[in-house]
């Protein structure tokens, strides 16, 4: 029995040993597998911080574009170029790529680089380069220089790719075609944390011009190209007043463009009572290579509000109108100075305005309702246009009226559709009138309806 | 009868469509687990309808509100003019504000960290590198590793704009996914200091926030939130793209019942009444 017991003795500090041994064994392996998770991990973390860095250059860089494709359908062929660019003149429906643009903008916080281009069929064009400095301190204040667009009223700076209506409306693409120009800008946008400044903004600076486009040069037109000594002064003080609590904002503001446009032929047209005449005749006077004012004023406001009560299913509405007047030097074909002959000046004073409401249903819908009136010379009425006494009044004088009516769908977060009607109105000049005029001693056949779709990212 | 059969069965197929409705929030990851919280809740008493709660930070939140991909943004900052213009311009409305309830947006210290007060300036000047080592806030000669989140959160933002005076954060500040892992960072962490909302307090102490140095010193309670005496008192917000409807507004109106602000309290946040 003893030796039993002696012999359990030995055998239970024989198991004791062993079970220590793989117990450290066990310990041992566990720790080596701690050091070589621990290794893995701050590898892991060395190779996180390193594509951290790369992420983070990465973030700075952010590239958005749009696709709008169309299909359209004028009344007649051939009619006007507002609703997207004119018809050809055999045909009065087409399928068009109305705009197709790619935007990078590489954001360095105190400095931004911004292009764009637009691509077309018909080739590539700069829409938009920009070097941006945004100052540190009261981050407030930024000043850019390059290919922009001109800081003017509400409809401008609205991207073409938030329009709701498919075009800005006759008065905007006539007065400041392309809305872009090269030039230099100061911006002022203060912070929430700026008190009651932070309700209003400004931005405005100086612009090669309209000068670029009229032919006097060899500058190819659109590229905003300075062909004269004097530059063009644009700004907007503007306000937002938010009524976080009624749902309520309310937005606006004040412009003004004033500008020179250098004459390329002798001859100046200018309206003498109803009559636009050639002021070179009597007395004589030469007015190639002079500069010409050109001065537009525009106030604009913005109304955002959700409906008390009737709730998701109607959504936000949005009332905004915009009035523009001022005096334009154009041709005789029109208010733009942008003919590529050295096509002679003609000044007159103009106005236009719009009124339009856009309407949210649910998160799908919009329908959108836009009114807009451009009388390019507001001296004259369509009876005085036509008449051989009241010299050379023509089509570039007639005012247009345009209703739009249209409904949007947004099919997911990139893609827009959009069928929209412009019902345009113009003014009848008198009975005796000829030539190019006649058609015009009657409503033109020239509504436009239209079928977009817009992808964006 | 053929046509009728077919016809029922089609009727019957599209019965769910306006049977069930879904409800998504999406947002800030302070509030996510209120939010599925109050999901929970209002779905043990309400199976008609589904809410399906994300997080991913309040901007991330803002973001799919913008673009209609959440029906509530869930957010642990106000909106900002930027983002409401972005509202604006897609859905004329400035969206709907519903603040939900309040926060003391706290300062977490590790439990061992003898510093136990800290006043708004030296919150800031922690945070934006200016004080680097405890012994000049009256602890141990070490340095301070400073623990916060990423941009895409609005206790981010929040803390930027109002404690730092929209100062940078330093740029030796460890960014984390989610104030938990800012808990769990300072928590093992002597000299470790991290921010983020009272319901978050695991293995670590608040600080006590005074205004200025001649101020006393406050911790975040339901007392010193609700009086307004915690320097850092935040509320927490949900957005919606426009005024809520049906079985949305019916939600909304729960949160705000005292059955949903009951489910604040019990999470760690405060009733906003």
């Amino acid at each position: 029995m003893k030796y039993m017991s002696h012999l359990i003795f030995a055998a239970s500090l024989g198991f004791a040993g062993l079970a220590s041994a793989q117990s450290d064994s066990a310990l041992k392996a566990t720790q080596e597998k701690l050091t070589l998770l621990k290794g893995e991990v701050n590898g892991l973390t060395e190779s996180y911080l390193e594509t951290k860095g790369t992420v983070d250059k990465l973030a700075k860089i952010k590239v958005s574009g749009y696709i709008q494709g169309q299909w359209q359908h004028a009344d007649s062929s051939g009619v006007g170029g507002f609703a997207g660019g004119g018809f050809p003149s055999t045909s009065n429906q087409r399928l068009q790529l109305r705009r197709v643009r790619l935007k990078t903008i590489y954001d360095n916080v105190t400095s931004q680089y911004v292009m764009e281009f637009e691509a077309r069929p018909s080739g590539v064009g700069l829409k938009d380069a920009e070097i941006i400095l945004n100052e540190p301190w009261l981050k407030t204040f930024s000043l850019a220089m390059g290919l922009m667009d001109r800081p003017f009223g509400f409809e401008i700076p609205y991207s073409s790719s938030a329009h709701e209506a498919p075009e800005r409306t006759r008065v905007y693409q006539t007065v400041f075609k392309d809305e872009k120009d090269l030039g230099v800008k100061l911006e002022a946008n203060p912070g929430e944390n700026m008190g009651l400044a932070q309700y209003f903004n400004f931005k405005g600076g100086l612009y090669t011009g309209t000068s670029g486009y009229n032919g006097n040069t060899t500058a190819t037109a659109g590229t905003g190209d300075e062909i004269d000594s004097t530059l063009d002064i644009i700004g907007r003080v503007g306000f937002k007043l938010p009524f976080n609590d009624l749902n309520l904002a309310v937005d606006g503001g004040v412009s003004y463009y004033g500008g020179k446009v250098l004459a390329a032929n002798d001859s100046l047209y200018q309206m003498n009572g109803t009559k636009l005449v050639d002021s070179t005749t009597s007395p004589f006077k030469k007015h190639k290579n002079q500069t010409f004012d050109r001065n537009v004023i525009g106030v604009d406001l913005q109304t955002y509000y959700t409906i008390p009560v009737i709730g998701d299913f109607v959504g936000g509405t949005s009332l905004r109108g915009e009035y523009l007047t001022g005096k334009t030097i154009g041709t005789l074909s029109g208010s733009m100075p942008y003919g590529t002959a050295k096509d002679a000046l003609a000044e007159r004073n103009f106005m236009g305005w719009y009124l339009s409401w856009i309407q949210n249903y649910g998160t799908k819908f919009q329908s959108v309702v836009k009114y807009d009136v451009y009388d390019p010379n507001t001296d004259v009425e369509g009876k005085n246009i036509g008449l051989a006494a009241n010299g050379k009044l023509g089509a570039g004088d007639v005012k247009f009226t345009t209703l739009g009516l249209g409904v949007l769908y947004y099919w997911d977060d990139i893609v827009r559709l959009t069928a929209y009607y412009d019902m345009i109105t113009n003014e009848t000049v008198n009975s005796a009138a000829t030539g190019s005029l006649l058609p015009y001693t009657k409503d033109l056949k020239d509504n436009v309806f239209t079928l977009r779709a817009q992808v964006k990212f | 009868m053929k046509i009728q059969k077919i016809a029922a069965a089609l009727l019957l197929g599209a019965l769910p469509l306006f049977s069930a409705t879904t409800i998504t929030v999406k947002g800030s990851d302070t509030m996510v687990i209120l939010a599925q919280r109050w999901a929970e809740a209002y779905m043990s008493t309400h199976p008609d309808v589904t809410i399906q709660v994300t997080g991913g930070g309040s901007g991330v939140g803002i973001s799919a509100l913008i673009n209609g991909a959440t029906d509530i943004c869930n957010a642990s900052r106000p909106m900002k003019a930027a983002e409401r213009e972005k509202l604006k311009t897609r859905f004329n409305s400035l969206g709907i504000e519903v603040k939900s309830a309040k926060d003391g947006l706290s300062v977490y210290l590790d439990e061992n960290n003898p510093v136990s007060e800290l006043t708004l300036d030296q919150i800031k000047d922690i945070y934006t590198g200016k004080i680097k080592n405890w012994k000049q806030v009256g602890g141990e000669d070490a340095k301070i590793v400073v623990y916060g989140r990423e941009n895409s959160s609005g206790t981010y933002v929040y803390f930027r704009d109002f404690v730092l005076k929209g100062e940078d954060y330093t740029s030796s500040m460890q960014s984390l996914p989610g104030t938990a892992a800012v808990v769990n960072a300072v928590s093992k962490d002597k000299y470790g200091i991290g921010f983020g909302g009272a319901a978050y307090a695991k293995g670590i102490k608040f600080a006590k926030v005074k205004k200025d140095a001649s101020s006393p010193a406050y911790e975040p309670n339901a007392e010193t939130v609700k009086a307004g005496t915690y320097p850092i008192t935040r509320y927490l917000y949900m957005y919606l793209k426009s005024r809520p409807t049906g079985e949305l507004k019916n939600y909304i109106d729960w949160t705000l019942s005292p059955a949903g602000q009951e489910i604040v309290s019990k999470v760690g946040y405060f009733p906003i009444r």
